[in-house]
């Protein structure tokens, strides 16, 4: 080694072997027990045909509370419902802060959140709606929110100065669910169609949204959540959350592109 | 063969005959191949088919720079375990979004990264504590003459002191490339950003912490 003096570059180098970091844990154990835990299994996920895979998860209506669907619905009920990324449960008295945090991951460009997607993201076009006043994507999952702040045409949703929320996610398999929904009993649900794609209007008494991811790291966290609209196609689950009513849900919709 | 029991026999010193001969088959499968260790090509396949096992070796390949990139960040050991330990379980679930045959490493990291700040931002240990040298001379290298090595050691203490002063993002970008020896290829991966935002973004961290040190 010669003992000329070092660069800035060549100090830092020699430096790494000899930083105190603290001893490291046993991770693997730790890591192997909450993914055993875990109810996803990698090993079905794969062997899933990917059309189907991305066109379909449980959105499962158990009749534990009362609630009023429109005849479509009714008779999807029977046969299990389903969206991918979303679940529907009901519950008598489904509870949660109100006005809870929107949990939004972490802001981003359009073009990251696409990427974060793994597909291009749609953003309504209309008269009244400009582009998001923020696009979120979570770190891992790909989920990604367009957020606009309310406005007089977009009344506040949820105890936030939200106006109008739109959730895109990809969900891979029928195992996973990003959100359970639960639903009171003055929750009401409809079955419509966006471009043909079936949908579901969930109104009337507020709901409660939970984040469930698989890691259970979210599974208790919940908000009130103002009335939505559901619809999967081309392999993304849309969700629209607003204050309004079905019609201008729908428009939103329908304009998205 | 060596006398010595191979590492993996030892994992496991309570377990009955038959259950110690059982987990080093388990850990044969995912540690080696016909005496070679099993890249991570293969590793995460076999993770991806639903094999615990395999990730489990995975984990125990990178926790040690997991571990390390997260304390770097956020400088509390607990939450730097958590970081570490929550980016291995979303790292699990994310694998199908993993592009088969791309390096796990930095796609590992990104998500290790990710975690640690946000822990970092959410301050929720506050530990404080800093970066530090190790008293003995570092492992492997040709030892320096006396006197260099006075200096070096003296030169290192300056340094690390300065790294400490820094922001999380500028003591991130001279750790990976100088402490965990990643190329700036693979940062950009971490960081999620091009090449070329890489080198300025280094280039700044090493203005700034020369800015930082005192003159001779």
């Amino acid at each position: 080694m010669s003992d000329r003096p070092r660069s800035l570059e060549d100090t830092l180098a020699a430096m790494s072997g000899a930083i105190a970091f603290p001893n490291e844990p046993d991770l693997a154990r730790a890591v192997r027990e909450r993914i055993s835990r875990a109810p996803v299994a990698p090993a079905r996920r794969r062997r899933m045909p990917m059309r189907f895979a991305v066109a379909a998860i449980a959105l499962s209506l158990v009749a534990s509370g009362i609630l009023v669907f429109s005849p479509g619905a009714r008779h999807a009920v029977a046969g299990w419902l389903r969206l991918p990324g979303i679940r529907i449960n009901t519950t008598p008295n489904p509870s949660a802060t109100p006005g809870g945090a929107l949990h939004l991951g972490r802001r981003v460009t359009l073009a990251r959140s696409a990427d974060r997607l793994g597909a291009p993201v749609k953003l309504p076009v209309g008269p009244h709606l400009g582009p998001p006043d923020a696009i979120y994507a979570d770190e891992t999952y790909p989920i990604v929110w367009l957020v606009y702040r309310s406005a007089p045409t977009l009344p506040a949703v949820a105890g936030h100065n939200v106006g109008l929320l739109i959730t895109e996610l990809h969900a891979r398999s029928l195992d996973q669910f990003f959100y359970k929904k639960m639903l009171g009993t003055g929750t009401e649900i409809k079955d419509v169609r966006i471009d043909g794609a079936r949908a579901y209007w969930i109104h009337g008494q507020p709901h409660i949204i939970q984040y469930h991811y698989p890691l259970g790291t979210r599974q208790e966290v919940g908000r009130v959540s103002g009335n939505s609209l559901i619809w999967a196609t081309g392999g993304i689950t849309y969700r629209i959350e607003l204050a309004g009513g079905l019609r201008e849900a729908r428009a939103i919709a329908l304009s998205m592109r | 063969m060596a006398d010595t029991p191979p590492a993996y026999a030892r994992f496991h010193p309570a377990m009955e005959p038959a259950g110690v001969i059982r987990c080093i088959n388990s850990l044969r499968k995912h540690t080696s191949v016909g005496g070679r260790p099993l890249d991570d090509a293969r590793l995460c396949e076999q993770a991806r088919s639903g094999d615990v096992g395999a990730y489990e070796e995975l984990v125990r390949r990178y926790q040690r720079l997991a571990y390390r990139t997260a304390y770097v960040v956020t400088r509390s050991a607990a939450d730097a375990e958590d970081a570490a330990q929550e980016a291995f379980v979303k790292a699990y679930y994310a694998l199908d979004r993993f592009r088969p045959g791309a390096p796990f490493r930095p796609w590992l990291m990104r998500i290790v990264v990710n975690e640690a700040l946000n822990r970092k931002r959410a301050g929720s240990r506050q530990e404080g504590l800093a970066l530090r040298m190790t008293q003995g001379r570092p492992s492997g290298g040709v030892a320096p003459s006396p006197e260099v090595a006075v200096l070096d050691a003296e030169v290192s203490h300056v340094v690390i002191a300065a790294l400490n002063q820094m922001s999380e993002k500028d003591r991130l970008v001279v750790a990976l490339r100088y402490f965990f020896e990643l190329s700036e290829a693979e940062m950009a991966q971490v960081l999620e950003c091009p090449v070329g935002t890489v080198k300025s973004r280094l280039s700044r961290a090493l203005a700034r912490l020369k800015e930082a040190l005192p003159d001779e």
